[in-house]
């Protein structure tokens, strides 16, 4: 029996925070494992110290803002992993840690903590640390070369395909390597088949909407289709950019994050084009070779303006069927009498 | 004697106040442009002050004695007279800065200029007219004092993380940030800044009036 009166909202849905959080959590598991087949133990030690970094900064702020700390919170378990996946797997331990630092503390904390935050943190600290150390960010080993788990790295590092597509040029790597990520690239978002399998667990789950992503993998795959930046055909334009670029990883995991998402399902159309326009111009005008991270911070500005927006649209579009409904009516009345 | 000594020394607490208390880029949040942009090194910091007292100091008192003028003056005048005197005061600082260090009038580039337009004597100078010049002097130096603190800590703050160097000199810091001298950096090291000063003023009270209570017992107990 109850002993309290329950009061509204009183429908509950079955997804909580922990759980979405579990499921992206989840997803991000297989492009860890991926890292680890291709780059050993310094791919999964470069996520422990992020995820460690990211957690006790976001423990010591919690208590230093005086609030009891709340343990069923992961997101900031989901910034720390987020973060080295973008990076090269021969990054140096500090750049991850201070990215994950920023992110937690300049961006979620600031703005007041989960779900408040105005923009993804996982974009910005992974800005933060391109803007900092472009060089360690972007300098890749071959797959498969042996990286030591600490200290100073003996392997080779280069730039990738991605720096091809950037300076204009169509890289020389087989479609098949492409497909199967066995290039130079970030150590997580090289790996498209297992992306894909990950955004369709998350949709299934319903971790995610499909409004933003629909909208921006829309546009995205015509811009490539139809304007490609190198002088390749439509299609295989779309392969290397699709398999080179930070947008599929980003477009899945950061632009469905629910801190920054619009609430409404139009608004998150709108949102994810946005994103999609805003991840185009900075490819071809960025300095940079991964932008999308960049084209989100901008986009994050907009989400509450499109729920203001759209809201306003849709009362406007219900007030004009309801008076062309009412004169409907009125006619038929009056043809009636 | 004794009251007009006593609001003589209100006075002077009062305008010591915009030193930390109600510190003009801290608290009040004005001249935020050349603090956030322009204070990325020590150097830059010193020039930004040195600018930024030699505009507002003279804007203020030159503002005072505009208030002496008949009302029929009207207030868009006053602050197009108190603008043209920040922009000819660019001319000795300018001569002042090259004397000091030679590169830093080009280490400012545009933030030079930028001072000279400040929201602190845009915000100041008509509430300056009320004053005697003298109390107008005093607030300039205080809010000179004010903002020069809050630049040269948030510029020596940047340059450390940024270059790992203190005015030039070579500190000890493994790992650097290259992107804290960068604008959005300024805004955080601000704030941050900004929240310390905060905590710092509030403890301070905190202990002043336990201290106060303190010796209110001790008097009732005697």
């Amino acid at each position: 029996m109850l002993q309290y009166e329950p009061k509204a909202p009183y429908v509950r849905n079955r997804d909580s925070a922990f759980t979405v959080m579990m499921d992206v959590v989840i997803a991000l598991l297989p492009l860890y494992f991926m890292a680890f087949y291709f780059y050993g133990l310094r791919a999964l030690m470069l996520g422990l110290a992020s995820v460690a970094a990211a957690v006790v900064s976001d423990f010591v702020c919690i208590l230093l803002e005086g609030k009891k700390p709340y343990f069923r919170d992961i997101s900031s378990v989901v910034t720390g992993m987020m973060l080295p996946l973008m990076m090269s797997a021969a990054t140096p331990y500090y750049v991850v840690v201070s990215a994950s630092v920023f992110a937690v503390v300049f961006v979620k904390h600031v703005f007041g903590g989960v779900g408040q935050s105005a923009f993804n943190p996982a974009a910005a600290g992974f800005a933060f640390a391109v803007a900092c150390w472009p060089v360690q960010v972007f300098s890749y080993p071959a797959p498969f070369s042996s990286l030591e788990p600490f200290g100073t790295i003996s392997a080779g590092l280069s730039s990738g395909p991605a720096w091809n597509l950037f300076q204009g040029g169509v890289p020389a790597n087989d479609i098949l390597d492409l497909l199967l990520g066995r290039f130079l690239g970030p150590m997580g978002l090289t790996n498209i088949l297992v992306l894909a399998t990950c955004l369709f667990y998350l949709l299934f789950r319903g971790a995610i909407s499909w409004q933003a992503p629909a909208a921006f993998f829309g546009i995205m795959v015509l811009a490539m289709l139809l304007f490609p930046r190198i002088p390749e055909s439509g299609p295989m334009s779309l392969v290397y950019e699709a398999t080179t670029g930070m947008w599929v990883f980003g477009g899945i995991f950061m632009l469905n994050e629910p801190g920054t998402l619009p609430k409404r399902s139009s608004s998150r159309l709108a949102y994810g084009a946005l994103a999609a326009v805003f991840t185009i111009l900075f490819q071809r005008f960025g300095r940079a070779e991964q932008t999308f991270a960049f084209a989100l911070l901008l986009t994050n500005v907009f989400s509450f303006t499109l729920d203001r927006y759209s809201e306003r649209l849709l009362r406007r579009l219900r007030r004009v069927y309801l008076a062309t409904r009412t004169k409907l009516s009125e006619k038929k009345s009056a043809q009636r009498a | 004697m004794q009251q007009e000594q006593n609001s003589v020394k209100k006075n002077l607490r009062k305008e010591l106040d915009l030193i930390f208390v109600k510190n003009p880029v801290w608290v009040t949040g004005l001249a935020l442009a050349p603090a956030v942009v322009g204070s990325f090194t020590v150097k830059n910091g010193v020039g930004l002050s040195l600018v930024f007292g030699m505009v507002t100091i003279p804007v203020l008192v030159v503002s005072s004695f505009l208030g002496m003028l008949p009302k029929k003056v009207p207030q868009y005048a006053r602050t197009a007279i108190c603008a043209v005197v920040a922009a000819l005061m660019l001319i000795p600082a300018r001569l002042l800065a090259g004397g000091i260090a030679p590169n830093l009038f080009d280490s400012l580039g545009m933030y030079f200029s930028v001072v000279a337009l400040n929201t602190v004597w845009i915000v100041r100078a008509p509430l300056c007219q009320e004053k005697k010049p003298q109390w107008a002097l005093w607030e300039g130096v205080c809010q000179t004092v004010g903002f020069s603190i809050c630049v040269l800590v948030v510029s020596a703050l940047r340059e450390w993380l940024a270059y790992g160097t203190f005015g030039g000199n070579s500190t000890v810091l493994s790992v650097k940030f290259p992107a804290v001298a960068y604008a959005f950096a300024g805004f955080i090291t601000v704030g941050v800044t900004a929240a310390v000063l905060r905590w710092c003023v509030d403890r301070s009270r905190d202990v002043v009036a336990s201290v106060r209570r303190q010796q209110k017992k001790w008097r009732t107990q005697r």
